[in-house]
C-alpha cells in the first residue's frame, strides 16, 4: 500500500470522559490492560501495509506525543514515510488560504495541515478517528473502494444502543450509502452506524477540505459528507466484528469490559494482525499465595496477593492482601492496599487506595478516580 | 570514521548446551527462553547496555537462525547504533583458510578484525549461558585501577560444590596464582563465572601465539588463563555478589526459573534501575477466568488460565485448560495444556500441545528422589489424549492418543 497516506484524526469532538480525558485526548487514553487507544487504529493501519501516518492533533496531546515517540513500536519509524505529528498551528496562514486558526473541529484540523497532505504524493487516503477499539483491515476497505469506483468509501457497523453522538447511515443493497444523519437514526430507518474511517482519493479529500473552508462548514459529519453525498459515490464497507467507538466513560468501561470475553478478544486480537503498542519491558505478573483471580485481564509488571473479579489491571499494578477489586479497571501503577475494596471504579494512573479504604460506583456509573489521587 | 570505543564486548554464543538435550535440538543455548518472557541471552545484553557497554559481538555458530533473528538489529536493547551496536559475528570464509569456530579463544581470534575497527583498551568477554544481573563497568574500573592484564570474575560457592567449577586461588589482594578446572580437591571456592577483562593488546598477543600451537584446545579457561599465569601477568579477580547461576541443565534451568518464585533468592525481575530487555511480541494482557486458580506463579502476556496453576512459570500464548493442572512447571511461549490434563515438574517446550488426559511429571515424593527428575517435552511436540510422560523423560517426538 505505497500509494496510501493515513490520517489520524485524534481530535476529541464531543466525546468526553470526564477525569480520564481532562489531561490527555481519547486517543491517548490507556485502555485494554495495555494499550492506548490509538494503538488499534495504527497497527490497522500498519497490518494494512500503510506506513505514511499522519496524526492530526488539538490540544492535551503531549500524553499522545510521549506514547508515539517516533514510532518505532509501531514499525514506524521509517526512511520513507513513518508517523508525522501534526499538532495544530503547524503551518503559517501564509501557506494557504485554507489553514485557520484554533480548530472548531475535524475538518479545521485537515484544512490546517493541507499542506500536508497538498506534498504527498499518495493516491489514496485513509482519514480515521483515533477513538476506535476494532481490528479492521483496512487493505480490503480499499480494495472494496477501488473495484466499487467510489468516491468516498466509509466503513459502517450495524447500529446499536442510539447515542447521540453516533453517525447513522442507511445502505442500499448495493453497498451505496443513501443517507447520513447525525444523533438520530430516523426512526431506524439509519441500520449501521459509521465507524469513523473513511477511504478517498487525496485529491478529491483535499477538494472537499476547500469546499467546507469556503463554506466555513465545520462539521465533518454533518456537513463534509452530506454535501459530498449530493453529488458523489459513497460506498459502505460493512465491518461485522467487535467495533466500539469510546465517546463516554460508560463506553470507555463497557468496551474494557467487552475485553473480559473470549471470543471479543479473539476478534480484536488477531495474532496475523497484532495490535502494538509502546513496549515498557515489564517482568511478567506475579500471583502470591493466596491470590485469587476470576475473570480478569492482567497485565505485566502486577503484583497480586489480594482478590481480583471481573477487572482489568493495567501494568505495575499491586493488590495487596485482603484487598478486593471487583468490575473495575486500575491503570498503570495503581496500588491497592491492604483490604482495600473497590466496585465499579476506574482508577487512572498512579492511584493509591490505602488499607481499607471502600469505593464504589455503579455499572451505569462507574466512578472515575482522577490521576495519582490517593484515596 | 572515528570508531574507538574504551571496552568492546565479546558474547560467546556458539555452544549447543548439549546438556538441554531436547530443549537445544534446534536452538543454541543462548535463544532457550527463560523466566517467563526472556531468553538466556537478554541477560548478558541488558547487562551490557545498563553497564554502559554499547558495543557487542555476538559469536554464534551451533543453529544460529533463531538467535540471528532475535538479536536483530539491537532495538529490544537499545544496540541499535550509529557506532557501535550489536553485532552477530559468524564463522567465516578467509583468504586462504576458512574453519569453523574451534574454541572460545579461536572464536574471538577469527574476528580479531572485528575488534580491531573499534581500537579499544578493554575487551569484555562474556558467556551465553548464565542467568545474572551485574555492572560490567564496576569491573572495568577495577581493571583499570588495579592495572591488571586479566580481570576475571569469581563467585563464592560452597566448599561442596566447589570441584564442579575452574577455582581461582588467589593471594589475599585478589592476584592469581593458580587455575585448577574442576579440582577434586579444592583450595579456594572462588569459582570462575566466565566473564573475563583483557587489556586488548595483552589478548591479542596470547590469541595469536595460541593460534600457533597444533596441540592447543583454543580455550580460554584451557589455554590462555593459564598461558598468561605461566608468563607472569598479572591476572585479578572481581569478586561479585548476588544471583548467578548456570543454566547449562535441565535441572538448573529448571531451579533457575523457580528461583524467580522466591522472593529470597536474590534474582529480582522488577527492579527498574536494572531492567532485563526482552522482545515482545504484542499479546494483550494474559487472561485468567472464573474457573481458574492461579497461585505463587509468574504468568506472561497473552496467556488464558482457565485450570489451576501454582508454583510455575509461564511464557506468553500459554493456554491451560479447564480442569487442567500445573504444578511448579515451566511452560514456555505457545505451549496449550488442555482440559483434564496434569503437568508437574515439568518443563514444556515452544507450542507443545499436552492433549486431554494426558500425564507429565511427577513429584519428587511420588517416585523417590532417585529416580526423580524433571520431565521435559520437546518444541512442537504433541503428548496425545491420556499418555503418560514420566519424570525425567524427555518427550522429543509425538506420543500417540492412550484413550
Amino acid at each position: 500500500m505505497k500509494n496510501v497516506l493515513g490520517i489520524i484524526i485524534a481530535v476529541d469532538n464531543d466525546n468526553d470522559l470526564r477525569e480520564i480525558t481532562e489531561h490527555r485526548t481519547v486517543a491517548a487514553v490507556p485502555f485494554g490492560g495495555r494499550y492506548r487507544i490509538v494503538d488499534f487504529m495504527l497497527s490497522n493501519m500498519v497490518n494494512s501495509g500503510i506506513f505514511r501516518i499522519g496524526l492530526l492533533m488539538k490540544d492535551k496531546y503531549q500524553s499522545l506525543i510521549d506514547h508515539i515517540g517516533n514510532g518505532k513500536d509501531w514499525d514506524l519509524s521509517r526512511k520513507n514515510g513513518g508517523v508525522t505529528m501534526l499538532p495544530p498551528y503547524s503551518y503559517s496562514k501564509k501557506s494557504s488560504p485554507l489553514v485557520v486558526g484554533e480548530y472548531r473541529g475535524k475538518i479545521d484540523a485537515l484544512s490546517g495541515a493541507i499542506d500536508f497532505l497538498q506534498k504527498n504524493r499518495a493516491e489514496y487516503v485513509v482519514l480515521a478517528d483515533g477513538d476506535v477499539i476494532a481490528n479492521i483491515p483496512i487493505d480490503e476497505v480499499i480494495q472494496q473502494h477501488i473495484d466499487a469506483e467510489n468516491d468516498i468509501t466509509m466503513v459502517v457497523t450495524k447500529k446499536g444502543k442510539e447515542n447521540r453522538l453516533s453517525t447513522y447511515c442507511e445502505m442500499n443493497r448495493r453497498k451505496e450509502i443513501v443517507d447520513i444523519r447525525v444523533g438520530d437514526s430516523n426512526d431506524s430507518k439509519c441500520k449501521h452506524e459509521a465507524l469513523g474511517v473513511y477511504v478517498m482519493s487525496r485529491q478529491y479529500l483535499i477538494h472537499l477540505i476547500a469546499d467546507c473552508v469556503t463554506h466555513n462548514c465545520i462539521h465533518f459529519e454533518r456537513e463534509l459528507l452530506t454535501r459530498a453525498l449530493t453529488d458523489s459515490k459513497i460506498g459502505g464497507y460493512l465491518f461485522s466484528a467487535y467495533a466500539c467507538k469510546i465517546e463516554d466513560t460508560y463506553q470507555y468501561f463497557k468496551a474494557n469490559m467487552d475485553m473480559l470475553d473470549k471470543e471479543t478478544r479473539d476478534e480484536v486480537f488477531l495474532r496475523t494482525r497484532p495490535i502494538y503498542t509502546r513496549i515498557c519491558d515489564e517482568s511478567p505478573a506475579y500471583y502470591g499465595d493466596k491470590a485469587k483471580v476470576e475473570d480478569s485481564l492482567i497485565a505485566d509488571g502486577c503484583h497480586i496477593e489480594g482478590k481480583v473479579v471481573n477487572s482489568v489491571l493495567f501494568r505495575d499494578v499491586l493488590v495487596e492482601k485482603d484487598a478486593v477489586v471487583s468490575n473495575s479497571i486500575i491503570m498503570e501503577n495503581g496500588r491497592i492496599l491492604n483490604g482495600a475494596s473497590l466496585a465499579h471504579i476506574i482508577t487512572d494512573r498512579g492511584v493509591t487506595i490505602r488499607d481499607g479504604r471502600t469505593m464504589m460506583g455503579h455499572e451505569n456509573y462507574p466512578v472515575v478516580i482522577a490521576k495519582s489521587s490517593v484515596i | 570514521m572515528y570508531r574507538k570505543k574504551e571496552c568492546v564486548a565479546m558474547l560467546l554464543a556458539g555452544g549447543q548446551g548439549s546438556r538441554l538435550y531436547v530443549l537445544t535440538t534446534k536452538v543454541a543455548k543462548p535463544a532457550v527462553p527463560f523466566g517467563g518472557k526472556y531468553k538466556i541471552i537478554d541477560f548478558p545484553l541488558s547487562n551490557c547496555i545498563n553497564s554502559g557497554i554499547d558495543t557487542v559481538g555476538v559469536l554464534t555458530q551451533y543453529e544460529p537462525h533463531a538467535l540471528n533473528a532475535y538479536v536483530g538489529a539491537g532495538q529490544t536493547w537499545d544496540l541499535d547504533r550509529l557506532n557501535g551496536g550489536v553485532y552477530i559475528l559468524p564463522p567465516y570464509q578467509k583468504g586462504k583458510t576458512s574453519e569453523w569456530y574451534k574454541g572460545t579463544a579461536n572464536a574471538i581470534y577469527q574476528n580479531i578484525g572485528f575488534v580491531d575497527e573499534y581500537d579499544p583498551e578493554y575487551v569484555l568477554i562474556l558467556s551465553g549461558d548464565h542467568i545474572y544481573k551485574m555492572n560490567y563497568n564496576k569491573m572495568l574500573q577495577q581493571h583499570k585501577k588495579t592495572g591488571a592484564d586479566a580481570t576475571i570474575a569469581v563467585i563464592d560457592v560452597p566448599l561442596d560444590e566447589a570441584s564442579r567449577f575452574g577455582i581461582m586461588n588467589c593471594h589475599e589482594d585478589g592476584t592469581i596464582y593458580e587455575f585448577e578446572e574442576k579440582p577434586k580437591k579444592p583450595k579456594s571456592t572462588l569459582a570462575s563465572m566466565g566473564i573475563y577483562i583483557f587489556t586488548w593488546k595483552k589478548l591479542r598477543q596470547y590469541l595469536t601465539d595460541d593460534e600457533k600451537k597444533p596441540e592447543s584446545s583454543y580455550d580460554f579457561g584451557k589455554d590462555i588463563i593459564p598461558d598468561m599465569l605461566a608468563a607472569g601477568e598479572k591476572l585479578v579477580t572481581f569478586r561479585f555478589e548476588g544471583y548467578w547461576k548456570d543454566v547449562g541443565t535441565i535441572e538448573s534451568l529448571w531451579e533457575a526459573n523457580m528461583d524467580l518464585l522466591s522472593p529470597k533468592s536474590g534474582l529480582n525481575l522488577t527492579d527498574d534501575s536494572w531492567k532485563i530487555y526482552g522482545r515482545n511480541n504484542g499479546a494483550p494482557p494474559h487472561y485468567t477466568s472464573k474457573d481458574a486458580k492461579v497461585t505463587h506463579s509468574l504468568v506472561s502476556e497473552g496467556c488464558e488460565i482457565m485450570g489451576d496453576v501454582s508454583e510455575s512459570v509461564l511464557f506468553s500464548d500459554v493456554t491451560i485448560g479447564k480442569g487442567a493442572k500445573v504444578e511448579y512447571s515451566i511452560l514456555m511461549p505457545g505451549a496449550v495444556v488442555e482440559p483434564g490434563a496434569v503437568v508437574r515438574y515439568a518443563i514444556v517446550a515452544e507450542n507443545a500441545r499436552i492433549c486431554e488426559k494426558a500425564q507429565v511429571g511427577g513429584t519428587p515424593t511420588e517416585v523417590g528422589p532417585d529416580d526423580w527428575g524433571v520431565a521435559v517435552v520437546a518444541a512442537e511436540v504433541k503428548i496425545g489424549k491420556g499418555a503418560v510422560l514420566k519424570a525425567k523423560e524427555m518427550a522429543d517426538k509425538d506420543l500417540p492418543d492412550e484413550i
